[in-house]
């Protein structure tokens, strides 16, 4: 069962346009979860990753899944830091998608099954034609 | 999903009427913001921030203390508190109060409730907390649970302060070596970080502790630098002590070889970044024929392989391994000594992938190796095997290819 929150529906709220960028973290996403497969962990948790560095949340994030938290726990700890940060709109949408990606991540998802906990934050439309690209195409990494 | 933990840590931390969304924030937040790029709707003084922060190492060094020496060290701690907050917690903590009614207790109390989300921010940080300490959680967990709401500028800080207050009890451990071939498995070429990486988190914190906790201190130490920081080193290692109290021999043998199938089942799978000279190998290899191979495997009598795979060359094993389920290498590596297990990795390590026909050949050799252990010394020409019917058919069917 999905929950839903009037004020947490306000706060994801963003324009067509920035929503039209969704797609393009998702592949960002699934290029970074392509490599924890196949370097591991650690390399993402280490400060030398200036993709990552980027962003915060992406940075410590990899660093909370390489201590070995629960699922639970690091759900928990997620949501906290999520929910008590200043975003709004298309900036916290993006951060939303980054804790999914850490999540399915930490959880060993295959990259197929990250795809579909993603491509739901671009709408159904977006997320129903992003995943008949995919079908279509038979490539694991098409979008 | 994250979204609903979201609608429940909204609900909880803006639950009150009237209370304010944080303010929309355009474009990147600035160095001068905060530290680390990362706003906090709280918008805490670095002072503030560094009083919480001691709030929060003080509780979860109770916690700790609590864990070790029991519910007489907190009470104890719990008379001399001055802080009604931490007062508060440990004596539902002592209490064994359930974890669900901590926030309800909280605002019975009068300690949290206030119109303004910032007037409870504390109250909210020892809430978590305490929710956590009636689940049995380690107070490393508790700490960064608890801390996440000062946001990230304090993680360094916290790494920093975990390492040094819960890194004491490593030297204690004693090594507790049970069977199994975990060890005999990584490190090795075709366990890469990746899969070991990958293996260990879905395996998930309580499996993984359980199945190194009857492995050599040498592959614990292994699996630890692969897949943990000095933090999650720590966290692991309480809980392989947990585990080696918990569960008998067998159950952490069962455990390995759980782990161990989620690792090979790892290796079997293509990857997408793996190179076209394997991925080509992986879609062209003969599905036909390692299904034929791993049922030879799974159907031979124990004594029959056993014979077969001992005397085999191990670099004639590693390469029918290459074709082979992983429920087929579990059945040939548990019916041979460790030495030979141990060539036959090696092997494995140094094999290059190989053509169809290249395995067909190799296979024929087994086949025929088999046919040649079950033949009585003393056959008579033009007289067929007693062989069972489905060993049979599976003989024919990899000898008769081309």
């Amino acid at each position: 069962m999905i929950l839903w929150n009037a004020e947490l529906t306000k706060r994801l709220a963003c324009s067509d346009k920035e929503k039209a960028a969704l797609p393009a973290i998702v592949q960002e996403l699934l290029a970074i979860s392509d490599k924890t497969r196949n370097e591991g962990i650690l390399p993402l948790a280490s400060a030398d990753q200036s993709k990552i560095d980027q962003s915060p949340m992406l940075h410590y994030g990899f660093r909370l899944i390489a201590e070995g938290l629960s699922t639970e726990a690091l759900e928990g700890i997620l949501a906290i830091y999520l929910t008590t940060s200043a975003y709004n709109g298309f900036e916290f949408l993006k951060q939303c998608m980054y804790v999914e990606a850490l999540l399915s991540i930490a959880a060993g998802d295959s990259r197929e099954l990250l795809l579909r906990k993603l491509v739901p934050y671009c709408g159904a439309e977006k997320a129903y034609s992003l995943l008949k690209a995919l079908d279509a195409e038979n490539s694991p990494k098409a979008l | 999903m994250i979204i609903n933990s979201l609608c429940r840590a909204q609900q909880t931390l803006y639950r009150r009427e009237g209370t304010a969304l944080p303010e929309k924030i355009e474009g990147k937040p600035t160095p001068d913001d905060s530290r680390d790029g990362w706003l906090t709707f709280y918008g805490l003084s670095p002072r503030r921030t560094a009083a919480l922060l001691e709030s929060a190492k003080r509780f979860a060094l109770v916690m700790n203390q609590f864990q070790i020496a029991g519910k007489d060290q907190l009470l104890a701690v719990s008379h001399d508190e001055k802080k009604k907050l931490h007062k508060f917690a440990y004596s539902l903590i002592a209490s064994a109060s359930p974890s669900d009614s901590v926030r309800q207790a909280f605002v019975s109390a009068g300690l949290c409730g206030n119109a303004l989300p910032q007037e409870d921010f504390e109250a909210e940080m020892i809430i978590a907390g305490t929710e956590l300490a009636l689940k049995n959680t380690h107070p490393i967990v508790i700490m960064r649970t608890m801390t996440a709401f000062l946001g990230f500028s304090v993680f360094d800080l916290v790494e920093k302060w975990l390492i040094e207050n819960f890194n004491s009890d490593k030297n204690e451990d004693e090594e507790l070596i049970i069977p199994g071939d975990l060890p005999d498995i990584v490190p090795g070429k075709n366990t890469s970080p990746g899969s070991i990486s990958q293996a260990v988190r879905l395996a998930g914190p309580q499996l993984m502790a359980a199945t190194l906790a009857g492995c050599p201190g040498q592959t614990i130490e292994y699996i630890k630098s692969l897949a943990y920081t000095p933090v999650g080193q720590i966290l692991i290692d309480w809980d392989i002590r947990n585990a080696r109290s918990k569960f008998s021999s067998e159950e952490l043998t069962d455990a390995q070889n759980a782990f161990i199938e989620l690792l090979t089942s790892f290796r079997s799978e293509p990857n997408p970044d793996m190179g076209s000279e394997a991925e080509e190998w992986l879609m062209d290899v003969d599905e036909g024929l390692v299904s034929d191979i791993s049922n030879l495997i799974l159907e031979l009598d124990e004594h029959v392989l056993k014979s077969v795979v001992s005397a085999m060359n191990p670099k004639l094993a590693a390469s029918l391994i290459q074709a082979m389920e992983p429920i087929a290498h579990d059945r040939l590596f548990s019916s041979i000594a460790t030495s030979k297990s141990k060539k036959i990795l090696d092997a494995l390590e140094n094999s290059v992938p190989l053509s169809n026909n290249e395995l067909t050949r190799r296979a024929q050799i087994f086949a025929q190796k088999i046919l040649s252990e079950i033949a009585p010394r003393n056959k008579t020409l033009g007289k067929s095997l007693p062989l069972p019917a489905k060993l049979r058919q599976l003989l024919t069917s990899i000898l008769s290819r081309e």
